[in-house]
């Protein structure tokens, strides 16, 4: 979780973002897939349109300062995507005390992923809709 | 499973560690109301053997940390403390993992109320067929308390 | 688009056949994140030669939110009728959470012409 890489996404041609991955839980999983699969391609940096925060997994009231900070941090202009059912409403975790019910709570969402987890498909089906924006 | 006296749970752990058991496995508590079960597992990587072990703490919850046995297991003893109220005698780091402070009742002990259970409405709570609503028993899901949200200045809705 | 990388029975969305669904509920009860809901009518139908008429359920609403379904595919196994069935589709995102609740039209498109 630190500075972003960059990806070149063969399925939404001229689409180049720089990725901030906040990994917290099994989802984060599916977008080392899409790597793996090919549908995310790391390029040189620099190229990117804007810089996009994926938010994947469960966020726990201990975790959404870092959230929020890795936000503010990135560079504009700047979007964030939810990845899969915990950062979308909680998902599982729905009625635990300790979990956001939604990762909107603490920074504004573009794209909300559908899955638990969703799959890497899923993803890149979600980055041409904020793509299309 | 082997179950061991909670006086005896570190050095039947370390007894383990000394065995071969090298690989720690991981620490869950279990809430069986009248008291609280710790469970550890641990593996030994020659010949990947898994021993369980449990043993059931007494009612002052507390259990000695296994952390300088097994380093790993500090992680699952900060979880024990914030989800079960267990007191781990002796770990060297104690902050919860999910929440923000000290503050709020163990999650996963089975006395501890879910008030989003209690708020959100449960789609399950309807009959099939509308008119089917009239005079049916009102259901509930597993795990929702009753009588934890009450207008407790006595006025009848 | 892209080369079709992961196989097509992984858990994915879920679709319903709403002339197989009897409104029973059993699904929207055994939903761990009680995320389906339904609305159903009963109606009155006299069949030829049936000394009384028989009560059948029609569904109004079927509601899945995928915003918080878990995949777990407790409501497809505990379906007595087989009317809902993993559809090997690719979900679609939404601008907004609540975006991800689809109804009927959505959900017996989704479902498998062949069963799941
Ligand atoms: S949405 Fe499902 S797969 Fe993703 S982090 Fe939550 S529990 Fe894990
Ligand atoms: S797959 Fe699981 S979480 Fe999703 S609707 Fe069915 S029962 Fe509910
Ligand atoms: S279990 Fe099947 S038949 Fe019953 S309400 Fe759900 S989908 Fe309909």
């Amino acid at each position: 979780m630190t500075s972003a890489r960059h990806y070149s996404v063969p399925g939404v041609p001229g689409l180049a973002v720089g990725v901030l991955d906040i990994g917290l839980a099994c989802c984060s999983l599916e977008i080392a897939a899409a790597v793996t699969a090919g549908l995310l391609v790391p390029s040189d940096s620099g190229s990117a349109e804007s810089s996009v925060l994926l938010v994947s997994g469960t966020v726990t009231d201990a975790m959404a300062p870092a959230v929020l900070s890795a936000w503010n941090a990135l560079p504009e202009p700047r979007r964030a995507v939810s990845f899969g059912a915990c950062a979308n409403t909680g998902g599982p975790y729905w009625d635990a005390p300790t979990v956001l019910k939604g990762v909107d709570q603490v920074i504004p969402i573009e794209v909300y992923v559908p899955g638990c987890p969703p799959r890497p498909e899923a993803l890149i089906a979600g980055l041409a809709e904020l793509a299309a924006r | 499973m082997r179950r061991v006296p909670v006086s005896d749970w570190v050095t039947e752990l370390a007894a383990c560690q000394a065995a071969g058991f090298d690989c720690f496995g991981m620490i869950a508590g279990v809430d069986r109301v009248e008291s609280i079960e710790v469970i550890a597992s641990v593996v030994r990587s020659s010949d990947a053997s898994c021993e369980l072990m449990s043993t059931t703490l007494d009612a002052d919850r507390t259990v000695a940390s296994i952390a300088h046995v097994y380093t790993g297991a500090a992680w699952y003893e900060r979880e024990l403390a914030e989800m079960f109220g267990v007191l781990v005698a002796g770990a060297g780091d104690d902050r919860p993992l999910l929440r923000r402070t000290d503050e709020g009742a163990p999650t996963l002990l089975k006395s501890t109320i879910l008030g989003a259970r209690v708020l959100t409405p449960w789609p399950g709570d309807a009959d099939a067929g509308d008119d089917a609503k009239a005079n049916r028993r009102r259901q509930r899901a597993v795990g929702v308390a009753e009588g934890w949200l009450v207008d407790e200045s006595g006025s009848d809705d | 688009m892209t080369e079709r990388v992961i196989p097509p029975n992984a858990h994915s969305l879920i679709g319903l056949n709403p002339e197989a669904c009897t409104s029973c509920m059993i699904c929207v009860r055994e939903c761990p994140v009680w995320c389906i809901d339904l609305a159903s009518h009963t109606h009155e139908v006299t069949e030829e030669g049936a000394r009384r008429p028989k009560v059948v359920h029609v569904l109004d609403e079927f509601t899945i939110d995928f915003g918080a379904c878990m995949y777990c595919g407790i409501c497809v196994d505990v379906c007595p009728f087989d009317a809902l069935a993993w559809s090997s589709e690719i979900d679609p995102s939404a601008h907004a959470a609540g975006g991800l609740v689809h109804g009927i039209d959505q959900l017996v498109k989704w479902f498998p012409a062949s069963g799941s």
